[in-house]
């Protein structure tokens, strides 16, 4: 349970933070603010089982979020396909930029 | 309720099909997707209703996201002595999909509710439903274009990158992190354990400087 306690004060620390600096949503905060704490010392074996588990079912999590592309089929042809050449491009583009560094 | 069980047996079916054909194609997301989308258009059950019914899935997105710090901790090792190439390969790939793929859009003429979704396409989809809100983007159009960058990059990423003369494996990890997420991720995986560990930590670090780097970049482009 003790995990569970610890993901929930990031996060409440992480939307206390969202509220006064704003820049990121409070989750995202959280997020930071508990990789900041395990690097200046907290023992991550505290956050299991509820960290590891949490990260074990994210996909499920967004999946009702994904079903969304249902509205896809409300869309006209050319902008349906605008936006699939502009993703299959900037796909590539953001490949490219990331990769290259490591090139031997 | 039901609407809520269908969701997670759905899901639980793509998964177990996803270890038999261990394909990057057949990504259980993508398959609980496209069957629950395929579900709705036959038995015309709209999407709001769908969506209220699973409010209690997408709400634990947001400590799942808090728990994304835990990740990010356990593969910090990973980077060792090529953390040079591979901050600045996730930063820029971050900053290229946030500000090119909205302009490429906009120029090929899509419509602006779906330019506003596009920069989001590379930010792992737990942090995309937090952040694109924040941007006038509607997460219910962001997170399919996320999946399906997911997918793409899964499927083209390697034999694009070994095109581009890039292949040592942590590095085809860190611009399959970076580009597609976890479902780059999960690729990164048939690679080795260092271009899963690279992928990993760069889909992480790529969420949180993509939730860094939006409130100075998207305004530039008119998507402030």
């Amino acid at each position: 349970m003790a995990s569970v306690f610890l993901i929930l004060l990031f996060w409440f620390l992480g939307e206390g933070m969202s509220r006064v600096l704003g820049l990121m949503p409070g989750s995202l905060w959280g997020m930071a603010l508990l990789f900041l704490a395990l690097r200046a010392g907290l023992e991550p074996r505290h956050l299991r089982p509820a960290a590891p588990l949490l990260l074990r079912w994210m996909p499920l999590f967004f999946v009702p979020v994904g079903v969304g592309a249902v509205t896809f089929f409300d869309l006209p042809a050319r902008a349906l396909f605008a936006t699939l050449a502009a993703l299959l491009l900037g796909t590539l583009f953001t490949l490219a930029a990331s990769g290259v560094w490591g090139r031997r | 309720m039901s609407l809520l069980f269908l969701t997670v047996a759905v899901y639980l079916l793509a998964e177990a099909l996803y270890r038999r054909v261990k394909h990057p194609l057949a990504n259980p997301v993508a398959l609980a997707v496209l069957a629950l989308v395929v579900f709705l258009r036959l038995t015309g059950v709209s999407y709001a209703e769908f969506r209220a019914a699973n409010a209690a899935l997408i709400w634990l997105l947001k400590p799942a996201v808090v728990a994304l710090g835990y990740a990010l901790y356990r593969g910090w090792g990973a980077i060792t002595e090529r953390a040079g190439p591979f901050f600045l390969g996730v930063g820029l790939g971050s900053a290229v999909s946030l500000v090119l793929t909205p302009l490429l859009a906009r120029a090929l003429g899509a419509p602006e509710p779906l330019v506003r979704a596009l920069a989001f396409k590379s930010v792992t989809s737990g942090i995309t439903v937090e952040l694109a809100p924040r941007y006038g983007a509607d997460p219910a159009l962001a997170v399919p274009l996320v999946i399906l960058a997911g997918v793409l990059g899964a499927a083209l990423g390697v034999p694009f990158l070994r095109a581009l003369g890039v292949r040592l494996p942590f590095f085809l990890g860190a611009a399959l992190g970076t580009a597609s997420h976890g479902i780059g991720t999960a690729r990164a995986a048939e690679e080795g354990p260092e271009a899963f560990a690279a992928a990993a930590l760069a889909m992480a670090l790529a969420g949180l400087i993509s939730g860094l780097f939006a409130p100075l970049l998207l305004p530039l482009i008119g998507l402030g």
